[in-house]
């Protein structure tokens, strides 16, 4: 459960997130929409503690989440996945090291034929061939880059997972394979999930539920089928973009 | 409280190698003509004040010992590292690195700061023991030459005048400069702003300040260790 109370957040004059409150129900995915610049990567990141709400409190897991406090923020952690806008692969290190990283130091698995057997599962989940596993990150496209980075999210295994606009820059056939996956891995292994984009398709493809937020604040909240009765402007405006 | 940190090993074997095995050719040829030139300076002032120049070998081989040893070697050294340290990690941190490290459990100081600690302090000590090395043997060469000292005189005045308490507090001195390299250059690193200025400012001031940091590090230990 991912529970987000009464969070504003500024950045110098602007206030970016204005009073927001949210649910996400254990096993639920939740897709969060706005334009560009609304806000959706700094939400994601007050979630896992990254960036320091103002005022109002988060709390994952029935922990708070708190800068201050490293200890919880460090258990808040270890149950969350948060997939980067722009994939933050370390550069000095090779795909496999990349992906295998996270295993061995959240010792979900010690024994190094089990962790390449997980690398080599994480990665044909994202449908990557394992000719990229030697490569570094640097000798790839932005695209599979990303991909790098989902499968890297997915090798710890997380009770929770953040998506940062997991399918922009990519190809219609790969959106389509990472939208059955997010689903998926909401549904079969009922991680409670939350993706931030402007992506209206995959918003239907995936979320359980939808919000919008425009302007700080939400402007809808609820099921696909209602998002596309909405009268909100904004909801109109992304309506028209689906069909 | 913290947890203890954790070294990484393979990672310190590699920080190890690139800053200390790499940058003994620059510390070979810089220390190399200091200490030639210190042969030539100490000549000069000797024969002005005490009309001979006996002692040169051996002061030179004090002074390098006691100071210009550590403190020219560290500073060649921060110049060559300081700034790589800072760039790495600023360019990490604005290209959020850092905080997918956070999200995978792995603590940005255990995975980056800890190993090249260990490859400073490694790079600065053994660097520290090769440029004094090579400029008491540059030394010797223009001693014998100019000088007409033989080779048995001049090791046997360096012997007599350098103290073995001296070479202690000369590796002790390596090893503060150091530690006050990388720790400095990461914190540069880690408070580094956004954008690529962000970063080259971040470099620099890397440089400049642990530069500064060592000079009077400097200053305070031969203070404490032979002033008192
Ligand atoms: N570290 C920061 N310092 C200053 N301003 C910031 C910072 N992070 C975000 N902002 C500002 O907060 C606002 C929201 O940024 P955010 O990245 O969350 O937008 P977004 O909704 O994810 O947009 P996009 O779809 O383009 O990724 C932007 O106006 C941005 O300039
Ligand atoms: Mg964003």
């Amino acid at each position: 459960m991912i529970s987000v109370k009464q969070v504003s957040k500024s950045f110098g004059e602007r206030r970016v997130l204005n009073q927001i409150t949210m649910q996400v129900a254990p096993g639920e995915c939740v897709f969060v929409l706005g334009k560009s610049g609304v806000g959706k990567s700094v939400l994601l990141k007050l979630m896992v503690g990254l960036n320091s709400p103002e005022s109002g409190e988060i709390h994952v897991a029935g922990l708070k989440v708190d800068a201050e406090n490293s200890q919880t923020l460090a258990q808040i952690r270890k149950k969350c996945g948060l997939v980067f806008q722009f994939p933050a692969l370390l550069d000095s290190v090779s795909v496999f090291e990349n992906i295998s990283f996270g295993i061995r130091a959240r010792e979900i698995s010690v024994n190094p034929s089990e962790i390449e057997a997980k690398v080599r599962e994480k990665l044909s989940l994202v449908g990557l061939n394992e000719k990229v596993l030697g490569k570094f990150p640097t000798e790839l496209s932005f695209s599979t880059q990303k991909r790098v980075s989902i499968a890297r999210t997915l090798a710890v295994e997380p009770d929770y997972l953040l998506f940062d606009e997991p399918t922009t820059g990519m190809d219609p056939i790969a959106t389509t394979g990472l939208n059955h996956l997010i689903k998926k891995l909401s549904q079969e292994l009922k991680v409670t999930t939350v993706v931030v984009s402007h992506d209206i398709k995959s918003a239907f493809a995936v979320g359980d539920r939808m919000i919008l937020l425009d302007q700080g604040q939400i402007v809808f909240e609820g099921s696909a089928e209602k998002f596309k009765t909405s009268t909100a402007s904004l909801a109109k405006q992304f309506q028209e973009e689906m069909f | 409280m913290r947890k203890r940190f954790r070294l990484r090993i393979h990672e310190a074997l590699e920080q190890m190698y690139f800053l200390g095995v790499q940058s003994l050719p620059i510390v070979f040829i810089s220390l190399g003509f200091v200490g030639l030139m210190m042969i030539l300076e100490l000549a000069f002032h000797m024969r002005l004040v005490l009309k001979h120049d006996a002692l040169v070998p051996a002061f030179s081989a004090v002074l390098m010992v006691r100071e210009l040893g550590p403190v020219i070697t560290c500073l060649l050294l921060t110049s060559r590292i300081g700034a790589g340290i800072a760039a790495e990690i600023g360019t990490m941190k604005v290209t959020e690195q850092l905080d997918a490290l956070k999200m995978l459990s792995i603590d940005p100081f255990d995975y980056l700061v800890v190993p090249r600690w260990v490859g400073s302090v490694f790079a600065a000590i053994s660097l520290t023991v090769v440029a004094i090395a090579v400029s008491l043997w540059g030394g010797a060469l223009l001693a014998i030459q100019k000088l007409g000292t033989s080779s048995g005189e001049y090791f046997n005045t360096v012997f007599f005048f350098v103290k073995f308490p001296d070479v202690i507090r000369c590796l002790l001195k390596a090893a503060v400069f150091g530690t006050l390299i990388p720790f400095i250059a990461s914190y540069q690193g880690f408070r580094c702003g956004t954008g690529s200025a962000a970063v080259g400012e971040a470099a620099t001031q890397a440089v400049v300040r642990s530069s500064l940091a060592i000079i009077v590090a400097d200053f305070v230990l031969t203070y404490l260790f032979y002033a008192i």
